[in-house]
């Protein structure tokens, strides 16, 4: 008897499976009237632009901001509220005319891909934006463990960082970069990409990368792991004269402490030394950060605040999230871990995401910059999954 | 100074062939490979196939201590480039520092007047010229600024100089700002009108008055920008003291500000000076600053807030 059980054909258990029972979880009530929310908000801002056009106030860039990404909102809600609205129709139909119920089940799948889009569509609109969205990016590279192959493979980081940027067509620079003594792979680099929104796509770059191949270096064959760090920092503000001159004038003196790397002696007109190299120390994060490539001192002073700047708000975000995280009772996984997030595995071809659990079986491509899209992509549809369930948890607790 | 060792010689060598050359001016690898990247990128160009011979040439100079800022012809002075060559004293990283230090409490004035003596190449004019015009885009600066050397290569340079400047800054008639006189401050009177007053002069005077040990500078600078002591301060003194509201000179040791501090205290004058010194990042006494403490159209009081400390 019990081998006619298992006579059933599986494929025939799945078919029926599926064809009756499409199930839908909407969406949490909360969100629904979060958003809203956010409706009842946008036809307020309406009236209030409304009546600025008419008094001529002019063009307000903070509003025509704000009134777009209220629009996208309650357009993804009317979206979905009316897919919902048919589906429950739908279902009303199935259960009580029998006669009906096998069209009606037709559309229901026809129309249930649609639904779960515009739910996701909203949901992912719900999600609290991320502070430096919108700004360009520093990207800092430095080897980790493995000597040499450690700063090959960060060099060879810097390029597959650069070869996208190509790719993507960004304007780009290396604002710092030290070669290591042998001149084939680096100790630093500092990359800047000068994109606004550069930020957001990289931001999943910081961490630990690890490298697994038979290194250049390697006399009997032998496959060895090394990482390299990377740390994604936004870039706060141009390197505008008037605005570095600006922040500069932020920070207290006993804040901060402006070195200027020179041999000792009568220095003015007694040498002609050359060297213009500048260290910034900042006392109450411990930050330094030091600059030599240019001739000119002014600018790498302006140079290493940029990046001190970049550094402080980097933290600061940082310490916000930590709060936040702390705030919650859960657990969360979170996507700046600061263990390894991903392997280069030369031998097998292959790139391994941790985070997500992303393999992509192409080195070249990505290292070449035309494939490195397909990581970013799985990393950020990972992120809008946790951020969800994030956002999920704390209606929950509301 | 160690010396180096022919180990090092031989890891630059590794490294770069050219890389040796450059240890001598540059004491350290590190150093030696930023100056050879320096040069590699900015060597003025002139026909393309023999790049690799004047980068070589350029090097060897380097290893007889030839200043660098002669060879790539220029240096970077604020946020602007100064032309430099032979023959005229290449602006230094201190001067620059005193210089933006002064520009940040006077670039809202646009009516200043400035005489810069030993001027040189023309640096501390023009990066003043160029700070002001560029703050004050709205409001036209209508200040006067000055320079005066002895030395007609050096005026010719700062003429260049400002050429260049002009070039850069669009829509301002810079002729009737910034001008450059050739003239002997030491023995001649009548080079600058004799009604004429000044907010500040500045000046960054020959002030060495011993050996020179960097030979860069003692070989390939010249003597005439190098060597003086307290000439040019008595100078200040006898001839510029009563045309001016206030003065910056650069000093080379602490003896120079006593002497010009002692001097302005026995002044016959009906003015009070107030009289102070600054330090440079590397913690050296590098310049020396008055001002009237009344009777000025300027606030100076609050132009030198902070500059440096006040003697008393």
């Amino acid at each position: 008897m019990c081998k006619n059980i298992f006579r059933i054909n599986p494929i025939l258990l799945f078919k029926r499976f599926h064809s009756q029972d499409i199930t839908f979880k909407p969406l949490n009530p909360s969100l629904i009237l979060r958003a809203s929310k956010f409706q009842e908000e946008l036809t307020r801002l309406e009236s209030l632009m409304a009546q600025n056009n008419n008094s001529g106030g002019g063009f307000n860039v903070e509003q025509q901001k704000k009134y777009a990404k209220l629009c996208s909102i309650t357009d993804a809600l009317k979206e979905y509220q009316a897919n919902y609205e048919q589906f429950k129709e739908l279902e009303e139909m199935v259960k009580q005319d029998p006669t009906l119920s096998e069209d009606a089940e037709e559309e229901i799948k026809e129309i249930y891909p649609n639904l779960e889009k515009s739910k996701q569509l909203l949901f992912h609109k719900l999600l609290p934006p991320h502070p430096f969205a919108d700004k360009s990016c520093l990207l800092e590279l430095r080897p980790g463990v493995g000597g040499t192959e450690a700063m090959i493979f960060a060099q060879d980081l810097l390029n597959m960082y650069i070869n996208y940027a190509h790719h993507k067509k960004w304007a780009y620079r290396v604002v710092s970069e030290t070669e290591n003594e042998q001149g084939n792979g680096i100790v630093e680099a500092i990359l800047a990409i000068d994109e606004p929104g550069s930020y957001d796509r990289m931001k999943f770059e910081s961490g630990v990368h690890r490298v697994q191949r038979i290194p250049a270096t390697e006399t009997k064959g032998r496959t060895h792991t090394s990482t390299a760090a990377v740390v994604v920092l936004p870039q706060m503000g141009g390197e505008d004269e008037r605005e570095t001159d600006a922040y500069e004038r932020t920070f207290k003196p006993e804040e901060i402490r402006i070195d200027v790397m020179r041999a000792r002696g009568k220095g003015g007109q007694h040498v002609n030394t050359t060297d213009s190299a500048v260290r910034l120390t900042h006392y109450p994060s411990g930050i330094v950060v030091s600059m030599q490539d240019e001739r000119s001192q002014h600018k790498n002073k302006a140079k290493a605040f940029g990046i001190l700047r970049a550094k402080l708000a980097e933290l600061e975000r940082k310490e916000k999230e930590e709060k936040a995280r702390k705030a919650r009772t859960d657990q969360v996984t979170s996507t700046d871990r600061s263990d390894k997030i991903r392997t280069y595995n030369y031998p097998q071809n292959r790139i391994t995401d941790h985070r997500c659990n992303f393999s992509i079986l192409d080195m070249e491509s990505v290292m070449n910059g035309q494939k490195f899209d397909a990581l970013i992509d799985s990393m950020e549809k990972y992120d809008n999954d946790i951020k969800a369930k994030q956002l999920l948890n704390n209606v929950g607790q509301n | 100074m160690p010396r180096i060792t022919p180990k090092t010689l031989l890891k630059a060598y590794r490294i770069n062939p050219l890389l040796p050359l450059l240890l001598p001016e540059c004491r350290t690898i590190d150093q030696a490979k930023i100056e050879y990247k320096w040069l590699s990128q900015e060597l003025p160009l002139k026909k393309k196939n023999y790049n690799n011979i004047r980068l070589l040439k350029a090097c060897q100079l380097r290893f007889r201590h030839y200043p660098l800022q002669y060879i790539l012809k220029t240096q970077p002075f604020g946020n602007i480039i100064i032309n430099c060559k032979p023959g005229v004293l290449i602006p230094r990283w201190e001067t620059e520092e005193w210089c933006l230090k002064l520009i940040s409490n006077v670039k809202i004035i646009n009516d200043l007047k400035v005489l810069d003596l030993c001027t040189g190449t023309g640096c501390i004019p023009i990066l003043l010229a160029h700070s002001l015009i560029s703050y004050q885009k709205n409001t036209n600066f209508k200040g006067q600024l000055i320079g005066v050397d002895v030395s007609p290569i050096a005026i010719d340079l700062a003429k260049e100089n400002s050429r260049q400047l002009a070039s850069n800054i669009d829509g301002t008639s810079l002729s009737s700002v910034l001008q450059f006189i050739q003239g002997d401050i030491l023995n001649q009177n009548n080079i600058i009108n004799k009604n004429a007053h000044f907010d500040i002069i500045t000046c960054n005077p020959p002030y060495i008055h011993n050996f020179i040990r960097a030979a860069s500078v003692r070989c390939y600078e010249p003597k005439l920008a190098l060597y003086g002591n307290l000439i040019f301060y008595q100078n200040l003194i006898d001839k510029w003291i009563n045309r001016t509201d206030s003065f910056i000179y650069e000093v080379g040791d602490m003896n120079q500000v006593q002497f010009l501090y002692q001097k302005l205290k026995t002044l016959n004058s009906k003015d009070t000076w107030k009289v102070g010194f600054a330090k440079d990042s590397n913690d050296q006494v590098r310049c020396v600053y008055g001002y009237k403490s009344n009777n000025t159209r300027l606030p100076m009081n609050h132009i030198f807030e902070k500059f440096g400390q006040i003697l008393c």
